[in-house]
C-alpha cells in the first residue's frame, strides 16, 4: 500500500506492508516521520488521515490524549488498510540516523545488576548499525506492545545489543524478564531509533545527566566518545543519580571510562534517599558523590561551566523533566543542544 | 464530488468579522493569488454571511478538509493560498478549535461601538498578582486561551497552545527573552513571538495592557 504524507516542506511517500506500522514503514524508508517514543505515549507521531482507511492497534495507547479529532492517528501504532494519504504538523527533516528495520533476535546472558535492575543481550539475525545514544523496539512472545530500550554498548555493525532494564511492578515486559527463564527467547526487534545521540567529531563538552536505567544509552555514548578520543580535547560531565548505594550500577564501568579519559571526564553519583556511605567513596576514589537529586546536583556542580556543552539526558520523566528546566533556564542551552528521547 | 477542488468562505457580512479586518480586501487578495497560481478553475473563494463565531474572527473557512480559521490578518493570507488552497495543507497555527460545537459567540464589548483593529475591546484577564515573578499562566478570555508571561520586567501575552502539537505553552519554559515548549523544543522570542530556532511557526500575540493592577488583552 502506498502511504503519502503531507508536511510543511511537500509531500513524501513510501510503501507500507500489510499490517505494518505506518510509523516503522516511513522510517524504514528512510522517510524521517516525526516520532519519538515509537510506542504510544509521547504523542509526538501523531497525524491527520486525509484520505485512506487505517486502524490503531491499540485503541487505548496513551498518546491519544494529543489527539484532537477523530481524523488523527498515533502512527507508531496505526496500520493501514489501504492506501492513505495524511498530514503531519511539521517539516520532514533529512534523517540523520541509519534507517531502523524490522530485525529477528535471542536473548542472551540475562543477570541482574542490583536488586531491581536486570542486563541482558539481544544477538541479531543480521548486524545493526546505529548511532551511539539509540533505542530499540522490542517485541515479546505473548506480550501485545512494543517496548523501547536504550543500547547500552557501541560498536559498528553491531552482532549483539545490550540492554538495563529496571523492574516495574506491572509492567508485563519488566515483570516476564525478570520473572522467567529468558535465554534463548526469540525477540521482535525495530532499531535503531531516537535523536538522542553523540556523532564523533561534535565540538563541545558532553554533559550527561541520568537517572537509574537511564544511564543505559549514556554508556553507548561514552563508549564511543572514549574510543574517538573525545576527552582528549573536551571535557565530560557525568551525573548519574540513583535511590541510594545499592541502587548504584556500571560503576565499575564508568571507573574504567573515566581512567581512560585523560582526567577530563568527571563522574558524579548523586543519591537521592541516602547520604553518602563512607565506603561507595572509597570504592571509586576516583568519582565525586553528592546527596540530592541529580539535576540538581548537576546545576550546583556545572554552575558556571555550561559554555560549549552539549547535553544528554535521561531517566524518569519528572527527573527529565526537571533537567530541561535546568537545562533551559539556567544554564541557557540552545535546544539543538539539548538530546533527549521521551519513552516512558 | 463538489464542483470544486477547494472552496473557500470568507465571512464579509457578520456582525464582527469585517469590524476585525478588512474582510472584503481578503476576498479580493484571495481571488488574485488563486489566479496567480492558475487555479481559478478548480477553486472557488465566496464572500459569505456569519458563521455564528463573532469575536473570532476574521473568519475563513475551506472545505473540503472542514478547516476553519480564525483571527486571520492580511498577513496570512498569503501563507493560507500557498499551503493550504494551493498545496493542500491547513495553517496550524490559524486554525480554529474552540472546543465547542455549533455556535460560538464570544462578547466582543459594545455593539454600538465595534471593536476595530485601531481600539480593539480590551478585555480583563487577571490581577497581576495572579501571574507568577517571572513566570507564566494561562486563562481562557471570552472562550479563547490566552498565556500571560511575566517576563521579569513587564507582561506580554500570546496564544496559550503551542502551534507545533497544540501543547499547553504553560508548562514550558521561559527565561524573559525566550519561551520553550518542553514537548519538542520550539523556542519562541518573547518580545515578537517569533520562531527561533527548530520552531517553523511564531505565536500570535495580543496586545495587554496593565491598569490599576489588573491586566488586559485585545483579543
Amino acid at each position: 500500500m502506498k502511504i503519502v504524507v503531507n508536511a510543511r516542506n511537500g509531500p513524501r511517500d513510501f510503501e507500507c506492508a500489510p499490517g505494518e506500522k505506518i510509523l516503522h514503514a516511513g522510517l524504514r524508508s528512510a522517510v524521517a516521520l516525526p516520532y519519538e517514543c515509537g510506542t504510544g505515549t509521547c504523542g509526538t507521531c501523531k497525524a491527520r488521515l486525509v484520505s485512506g482507511q487505517a486502524r490503531s492497534e491499540w485503541p487505548e495507547a496513551p498518546g491519544r490524549r494529543y489527539l484532537k479529532s477523530e481524523a488523527e492517528l498515533l502512527m507508531c501504532q496505526s496500520v493501514a488498510g489501504e492506501d492513505c494519504t495524511l498530514e503531519v504538523g511539521a517539516s520532514l527533516r533529512e534523517p540523520e540516523a541509519p534507517a531502523p528495520a524490522a530485525r529477528a533476535g535471542i536473548v542472551r546472558a540475562g543477570r541482574r545488576l542490583t536488586h531491581d535492575v536486570l542486563a541482558f543481550d539481544v544477538e541479531l539475525d543480521r548486524p545493526l548499525d546505529f548511532a551511539a545514544g539509540q533505542f530499540a523496539l522490542l517485541t515479546v512472545p505473548g506480550i501485545a506492545g512494543a517496548r523501547a530500550y536504550s543500547m547500552v554498548n557501541f560498536e559498528r555493525d553491531a552482532g549483539c545489543l545490550s540492554f538495563v532494564v529496571k523492574k516495574k511492578p506491572g509492567g508485563a515486559v519488566s515483570e516476564w524478564l525478570f520473572a522467567s527463564s529468558i535465554e534463548g527467547v526469540r525477540l521482535g526487534v525495530f532499531a535503531p531509533l531516537g535523536h538522542a545521540t553523540f556523532q564523533p567529531g561534535l565540538r563541545k563538552h558532553v554533559l550527561c545527566i541520568a537517572g537509574g536505567s537511564g544511564i543505559a544509552g549514556m554508556m553507548s555514548i561514552l563508549a564511543l566518545a572514549s574510543r574517538v578520543e573525545h576527552f582528549a580535547g573536551w571535557d565530560g560531565h557525568v551525573f548519574f543519580g540513583v535511590r541510594t548505594a545499592r541502587d548504584g550500577f556500571f560503576l565499575d564501568e564508568l571507573e574504567r571510562l573515566r581512567a581512560s579519559g585523560g582526567g577530563r571526564l568527571a563522574i558524579t553519583v548523586a543519591l537521592s534517599d541516602e547520604d553518602v556511605p563512607a565506603s561507595l567513596v572509597s570504592a571509586y576514589p576516583g568519582f565525586a558523590f553528592a546527596r540530592g537529586l541529580v539535576h540538581a546536583v548537576a546545576g550546583e556542580r556545572m554552575k558556571d561551566r555550561f559554555a560549549d556543552v552539549r547535553a544528554y539526558v535521561a531517566g524518569p520523566p519528572p527527573m527529565v523533566d526537571a533537567s530541561l528546566r535546568l537545562l533551559l533556564r539556567e544554564a541557557r542551552l540552545p535546544p539543538a543542544e539539548i538530546r533527549y528521547d521521551k519513552f516512558s | 464530488m463538489g464542483q470544486y477542488d477547494r472552496h473557500v468562505f470568507v465571512c464579509t457580512s457578520g456582525e464582527t468579522c469585517p469590524t476585525q479586518g478588512d474582510t472584503e480586501r481578503f476576498v479580493k487578495t484571495l481571488r488574485d493569488a488563486v489566479r496567480a497560481a492558475n487555479r481559478q478553475a478548480d477553486v472557488r473563494v465566496n464572500k459569505s454571511g456569519c458563521f455564528s463565531q463573532c469575536g473570532h474572527g476574521p473568519m475563513i473557512v475551506v472545505y473540503p478538509e472542514n478547516v476553519w480559521y480564525a483571527g486571520v490578518q492580511e498577513s496570512d493570507l498569503a501563507e493560507i493560498v500557498t499551503s493550504h488552497i494551493v498545496g493542500g495543507c491547513p495553517v496550524e497555527r490559524l486554525r480554529y478549535d474552540p472546543g465547542v460545537k455549533g455556535a460560538n459567540k464570544v462578547d466582543v464589548g459594545e455593539t454600538t461601538a465595534a471593536p476595530t483593529p485601531a481600539s480593539p475591546a480590551w478585555k480583563r484577564v487577571c490581577a497581576v498578582g495572579d501571574v507568577p515573578a517571572s513566570g507564566m499562566k494561562e486563562f481562557v478570555v471570552g472562550g479563547v486561551g490566552v498565556l500571560v508571561v511575566h517576563t521579569g520586567e513587564g507582561f506580554v501575552a500570546f496564544q496559550a497552545l503551542c502551534p507545533h502539537e497544540a501543547v499547553p505553552l504553560e508548562s514550558g519554559v521561559h527565561d524573559g527573552c525566550a519561551l520553550t515548549c518542553l514537548e519538542h523544543m520550539w523556542q519562541f522570542d518573547l518580545r515578537t513571538g517569533a520562531p527561533m530556532g527548530d520552531a517553523e511557526t511564531g505565536l500570535k500575540g495580543y496586545p495587554l495592557r496593565e491598569e490599576q493592577g489588573q491586566l488586559y488583552v485585545a483579543l
